[in-house]
C-alpha cells in the first residue's frame, strides 16, 4: 500500500508537467497502473477545463458549477469512463461519481444509458442520487 | 434502523418495487408482450424509413417512463421532470441518437433538443462529447443553451440489427401519420444470395459471417468497426462504446456447424509436416502445412495456403499471414497490438481469443467461441483468404 502511494505521489507529480504529449501519456500510464477511476480523479480538473472551453469555442458556455468523476457501473462497480456533471455548486460537490445503468428497449432496437449522480464511489452500498445535477459531457478513455 | 441501513433497505425495496412494476405491466392492462413485440416492429420500420428523431417525436413518453424505471427515478425523490429529446450533431446537424434532459418544468418546455459537441484531448487520448440542452433543432444556426437543464440518459439506436421475427401483420393506422413501412424479411442461410463458401471441397454456410461462433460471440471494447455479419447458434455480446457492426447480428437462429478437423486426413495431404508443438520466430506456408501439436509464432506469418494444427495456436507478431487459412482443433489466439491479419481463423473444436488495440483483420472467424477484447480495430470480410 504504502509503495503503491508512493508509486502514484511521483506519477502524480508529473501530472503538472507543460506538455500535453506528456500529459497524455501519463494519464494513460496512470490508467494503466491504477485503473480508470483513479486516473480520471487525477486529472479531473484538466479534464475539466477542457471541456468548458471546448463549449465556451462553441458559444454554449456553462454557467453553473462543473466538475468531471469517474463513471462506473452498477452491479459490477467498475470504472467505465469519465462524466462532467453540472448544476448548483453545492449539489455539484457532494458528487462523487456517476452511476451508469444499462438496458435495452423494444427487444434492443434502442440502447439506454441512464447516468446518475451519486455521491459514493461505491454504487454497491447503495445508490444515493444527489438530485439536480445533470450530465454535461462524456469522456471516453483511450488506454 | 440507522441511516446508512435505512437508506439501503429503502434501496432494495424500490428494486423490487419496480421489478415488480415491470412484471405486471408486461403480462396485464398495457396489451402485454404482444403489444411490445409490435411497438418494437413499428420502431425498428421507423428508425429504418424516418430516423432517430421521428421516433423521439412519437415514443418520447413511453421512452421517458421506461428510462424512469430503469434508473429508478420516483416523483418522490425528485423535484426535477424529465423528457426525451434528440440528440444532434453540431457539427453536421444530424440526429446521432436521443438523451433523457431534466431540470425545473419552466426550464424544461424550453429544450428541444441536445447539442452535441465533439473533441479530442490530450493527442486523442480523451474524446469528449460535450452535451448542450438548447431551444432548436438546428445547432448549426448557434447553440442555444438552456441554463438549469442536464442530461440523465443517452439513448442509442442500431437500425443495422436484425433479429429473427415472424413477418409482421399491418399495423392501423392511427389517423394522420406516414404510411408503415414493413420490416425486412428475416433472415434465413440463403439470405441475402450469395457464391457458396467452400473449403475442403465442401461447402460450409458457417463461413459465410465475418464471424461465426457455435456457442457464443463475445465483444469488449470500444470504437470497433466490424464490416461483415455476425452469427452465432448462442449469444452475440457487444458492449463498450462506439463499436459499429456493419452487417447483421444473428444469434440464436438456426444452427450452423464447423468444419470437421481430422487429424490423419489432414497429415497425409500436407506438403509439409511438423511433428510435435512448435515455437517459431517466423513461419512460411505455402500448400497445406500440418502441425501435430502447439505452434506459437512470435514473428510474422507469411505466405499464402492453409496453415493446419492439431493443437492451440498462439499469434504473437504484427503481421499475421497474408492469405493464410489457419484451420485448428484448438483454440487460436492472438495477444498483440497493432497487427494486421489477412486470414481466416477457423477453429474447429475451440475458441478464437484476440485481444489487442488497432488489429486489422480481413478475413473470417469462425469457432466455437469468439472473444474479442480490445479498442479501436476493423474486422473486415473477405472470402479470398479462404484456401480450397
Amino acid at each position: 500500500m504504502r509503495r503503491y502511494l508512493i508509486t502514484g505521489s511521483i506519477l502524480v507529480g508529473l501530472l503538472f508537467s507543460s506538455n500535453a504529449l506528456l500529459q497524455a501519456n501519463t494519464l494513460q500510464q496512470l490508467g494503466k497502473l491504477f485503473g480508470i477511476g483513479y486516473a480520471v480523479r487525477a486529472f479531473a480538473p484538466q479534464l475539466n477545463h477542457v471541456i468548458n472551453t471546448l463549449t465556451i469555442n462553441h458559444g454554449a458556455g456553462a454557467e453553473e458549477a462543473t466538475k468531471v468523476v469517474p463513471i462506473l457501473t452498477v452491479g459490477s462497480g467498475a470504472y467505465i469512463g469519465a462524466a462532467q456533471v453540472s448544476g448548483p455548486q453545492e449539489a455539484v460537490d457532494r458528487v462523487e461519481a456517476v452511476a451508469q445503468f444499462e438496458g435495452d428497449l423494444y427487444e434492443g432496437a434502442l440502447r439506454v444509458k441512464g447516468m446518475v449522480p451519486v455521491d459514493t464511489i461505491n454504487p454497491t452500498e447503495g445508490i444515493r442520487r444527489v438530485d439536480g445535477v445533470g450530465i454535461s459531457a462524456l469522456l471516453d478513455v483511450q488506454l | 434502523m440507522s441511516a446508512k441501513n435505512g437508506n439501503n433497505f429503502k434501496s432494495r425495496l424500490l428494486v423490487v418495487l419496480v421489478a415488480l412494476t415491470l412484471v405486471v405491466s408486461a403480462l396485464g392492462a398495457g396489451g402485454g408482450l404482444i403489444a411490445a413485440e409490435e411497438r418494437r416492429i413499428d420502431i425498428y420500420s421507423a428508425l429504418r424509413a424516418f430516423g432517430i428523431g421521428y421516433v423521439v417525436d412519437l415514443f418520447s413518453d413511453e421512452i421517458n417512463q421506461l428510462i424512469n424505471a430503469l434508473t429508478l427515478r420516483t416523483t418522490a425523490e425528485s423535484k426535477q421532470a424529465t423528457k426525451v429529446v434528440p440528440i444532434i450533431s453540431a457539427g453536421t446537424g444530424a440526429y446521432v441518437g436521443a438523451a433523457q434532459v431534466s431540470g425545473a418544468e419552466s426550464q424544461l418546455t424550453r429544450v428541444r433538443a441536445v447539442g452535441q459537441i465533439e473533441g479530442d484531448f490530450f493527442e486523442g487520448a480523451i474524446r469528449a462529447k460535450a452535451l448542450v440542452p438548447i431551444d432548436n433543432l438546428n445547432p448549426l444556426e448557434g447553440l442555444r443553451r438552456v441554463r438549469g437543464v442536464g442530461v440523465l440518459a443517452v439513448i442509442d439506436y442500431n437500425v443495422e440489427t436484425v433479429v429473427d421475427e415472424p413477418t409482421p401483420s399491418p399495423q392501423p393506422d392511427p389517423g394522420p401519420q406516414p404510411p408503415v413501412i414493413e420490416p425486412p424479411a428475416p433472415p434465413s442461410d440463403d439470405w441475402p444470395p450469395r457464391a457458396p463458401i467452400r473449403f475442403n471441397g465442401r461447402e460450409y454456410p458457417a463461413l459465410r459471417y465475418l464471424i461465426f461462433a457455435e456457442d457464443g460471440i463475445s465483444i469488449r471494447g470500444n470504437a470497433n468497426s466490424f464490416n461483415g455479419d455476425l452469427r452465432s447458434n448462442e449469444e452475440i455480446e457487444i458492449s463498450g462504446n462506439r463499436n459499429r457492426v456493419n452487417g447483421r447480428r444473428i444469434a440464436g437462429s438456426s444452427r450452423l456447424k464447423l468444419p470437421h478437423f481430422s487429424s490423419r486426413d489432414w497429415r497425409s495431404r500436407a506438403d509439409r509436416v511438423y511433428d510435435g508443438s512448435l515455437s517459431v520466430r517466423d513461419i512460411t506456408v505455402r500448400g497445406i502445412t500440418f502441425v501435430d501439436g502447439d505452434l506459437v509464432v512470435r514473428g510474422d506469418v507469411r505466405g499464402e495456403g492453409l496453415l493446419v494444427v492439431d493443437g492451440d495456436v498462439e499469434l504473437n507478431g504484427k503481421r499475421v499471414a497474408e492469405y493464410v487459412t489457419i484451420f485448428a482443433d484448438g483454440d487460436i489466439s492472438i495477444r498483440s497490438s497493432n497487427v494486421s491479419v489477412r486470414a481466416a481463423l477457423i477453429s474447429a473444436g475451440g475458441s478464437v481469443h484476440i485481444n489487442g488495440t488497432r488489429i486489422r483483420l480481413h478475413g473470417l472467424i469462425a469457432a466455437e467461441r469468439v472473444s474479442i477484447r480490445g479498442n479501436n480495430s476493423t474486422y473486415e470480410y473477405d472470402t479470398k483468404v479462404l484456401d480450397d
